[in-house]
């Protein structure tokens, strides 16, 4: 049975869609038939790391919504992102259209059409796993993505406004009872003690700190233009990825 | 006695001789001691000029760039000192970024007067210059001062309208827009204890402090604008260790104030939005549940 995989984080740049690309590419280089849901509809990005042009877009999520197209037809196989071969990786995309996302935020849409979509998703393309990005803090949309989630991964900065905002919302993903959840903590100064960090977390959280990813200038280069854990294997920011989505193929 | 005989001649030819000899030597010594007591006048006057330096200059500037704790004041800091050392009417501090460019950390122009970044409130919006070309990568020799930055040396130029050496269209432009003659101008690198380059100070036209005319940067001053990048860059040095620490400390503080997360948390639960999704959600999983034990 497919598992839903919902990345989340509480504020916005975080490196949650950078995050949830690099751990489906390296979950479809697995072997695993993978599809990313851009839910984040007002402010798009994972077709950056995946390198998917406006123009090869001709139905995105948006239309799904908007009753014009099956969920289907906005998948785009994006394998040949990955370094090598693995599992099928297909990117569902949000419109970069600035007049869709307008229409979006003005007109609002039925977020249980989301369900329906993942559901049908997952049924015809016989997905193993379904990542969704969704959209940073709390409304109808991203309570609903973490309610259907078997695992939900909540990245956040290590400041006391990320903090302070995932301790709410790892209550709330409680309150849904998902199965599943860890958390990752992104552009840690380097220098820190990453191990002390870990255990102040789990302790104040009670959720797995899956990995703590380091600041690095090749990701601030990057600027989501690629996925690090192909372009930068090495990387101590690629290996931690590794961990967490081995730990996601454990589960 | 009779003058005119040889042997009285060839006396008095010897004794002028001697008194001339004489007299060379005491000319020599005398300009000897002229030369020594000279060249400690000088030395003297080095002296002076090195412990003025020092009372004058370097160590109140030090003392306040080390004082500073914030990074906007010190940024303006520098760069007014910089620019009130080589009378200069405008400058730029730029700041050497991990992705090996220069990011405008502050910029002051008095005659347009322009204030960006520092205390002025307004932020700087000029894109950073690359020290490499992002498509080649070449080293970009072309601007004064990436150019600075990457030879570590000062550079100075007397007018930047017929300096064949570097690329000044973008401060024509610049002057074009704004009504402005770029003149003279002056890079200096900040270089931090090991040597490395951690920013620029560059200054704009320096004016005749009594025709208000821009004229060339004296090369005198090269020095003490040199001392200048010196104690700034050891300031800033200073400043982002400080800050790493504090930073370091910030991180690694965990406090989540449960009042406000459980007010947060009721607000959202509350819902009947939340309550459905909560009920759908449980029946969603114990389907799940009953299909994963048949």
């Amino acid at each position: 049975m497919a598992k839903i995989v919902s990345i989340h984080s509480f504020r916005g740049g975080t490196g949650k869609s950078n995050l949830t690309a690099n751990l489906a590419s390296l979950v479809a280089l697995a072997g695993k038939r993978v599809a990313v849901v851009d839910t984040d509809i007002q402010s798009p990005g994972i077709h950056m790391p995946f390198a998917l042009n406006e123009e090869r877009v001709q139905f995105a999520l948006n239309h799904f919504i908007w009753g014009e197209c099956e969920i289907e037809q906005a998948a785009y196989d994006v394998s040949n992102r990955l370094p090598r071969s693995g599992g099928p990786l297909y990117l569902v995309p949000s419109s970069m259209k600035i007049a869709d996302i307008g229409r979006i935020l003005k007109e609002g849409y039925d977020v249980r059409l989301l369900n329906d979509g993942f559901q049908a998703l997952i049924e015809k393309l016989n997905l193993d796993y379904l990542f969704v990005d969704t959209h940073p803090g709390v409304n109808e949309e991203t309570l609903l993505s973490i309610a259907i989630s078997d695992t939900l991964v909540l990245i956040l900065r290590p400041d006391q406004q990320d903090y302070q905002g995932t301790a709410v919302t790892v209550e709330l993903a409680r309150k849904l009872d998902v199965p599943n959840m860890m958390l990752v903590i992104n552009k840690a100064l380097p220098s820190m003690n990453f191990a002390e960090l870990r255990a102040k977390a789990e302790g104040i959280y009670h959720v797995p700190v899956a990995a703590i990813l380091p600041l690095t200038p090749e990701l601030v280069q990057l600027a989501s233009s690629g996925l690090l854990s192909s372009l930068f294997p090495e990387l101590e920011t690629s290996r931690e990825m590794k961990k967490v989505a081995e730990r996601l193929l454990a589960e | 006695m009779d003058l005119s005989s040889p042997a009285l001649a060839i006396f008095y030819w010897a004794y002028i001789v001697c008194a001339s000899c004489l007299g060379a030597f005491g000319i020599y010594l005398w300009l000897k001691n002229r030369s020594k007591s000279l060249h400690l006048l000088r030395q003297l006057e080095r002296e002076k000029r090195r412990s003025d330096q020092l009372a004058n200059f370097v160590v109140p500037i030090g003392l306040s760039l080390a004082v500073e704790t914030d990074l906007n004041r010190l940024l303006e800091k520098i760069l007014l000192e910089g620019k009130s050392l080589s009378n200069a009417d405008g400058g730029t501090l730029y700041l050497l970024t991990p992705e090996k460019t220069l990011r405008f950390g502050i910029v002051i122009n008095d005659s347009l007067k322009i204030a960006m970044g520092g205390t002025s409130g307004e932020p700087v919006t000029l894109p950073p210059l690359h020290l490499y070309d992002p498509t080649t990568g070449e080293p970009n020799l072309k601007n004064i001062a990436t150019s600075c930055a990457l030879g570590a040396k000062p550079l100075a130029v007397a007018d930047a309208y017929t300096e064949q050496g570097f690329d000044f269209s973008g401060a024509k432009a610049f002057d074009q827009r704004m009504n402005y003659r770029t003149m003279s101008v002056l890079c200096v690198p900040l270089k931090d204890m090991e040597d490395q380059v951690i920013g620029v100070l560059q200054l704009i036209n320096a004016l005749d402090s009594e025709t208000r005319r821009v004229i060339p940067f004296d090369k005198h001053l090269c020095q003490s604008i040199g001392l200048l990048g010196l104690l700034a860059a050891a300031a800033l040095k200073s400043y982002l260790r400080i800050k790493k620490l504090t930073d370091q400390l910030e991180q690694m503080r965990i406090q989540i104030d449960e009042v406000k997360k459980e007010r947060q948390v009721a607000e959202i639960t509350g819902s009947d939005y939340f309550k459905n999704l909560q009920a759908r959600a449980r029946e969603m999983r114990s389907k799940v549940k009953g299909e994963d034990k048949t």
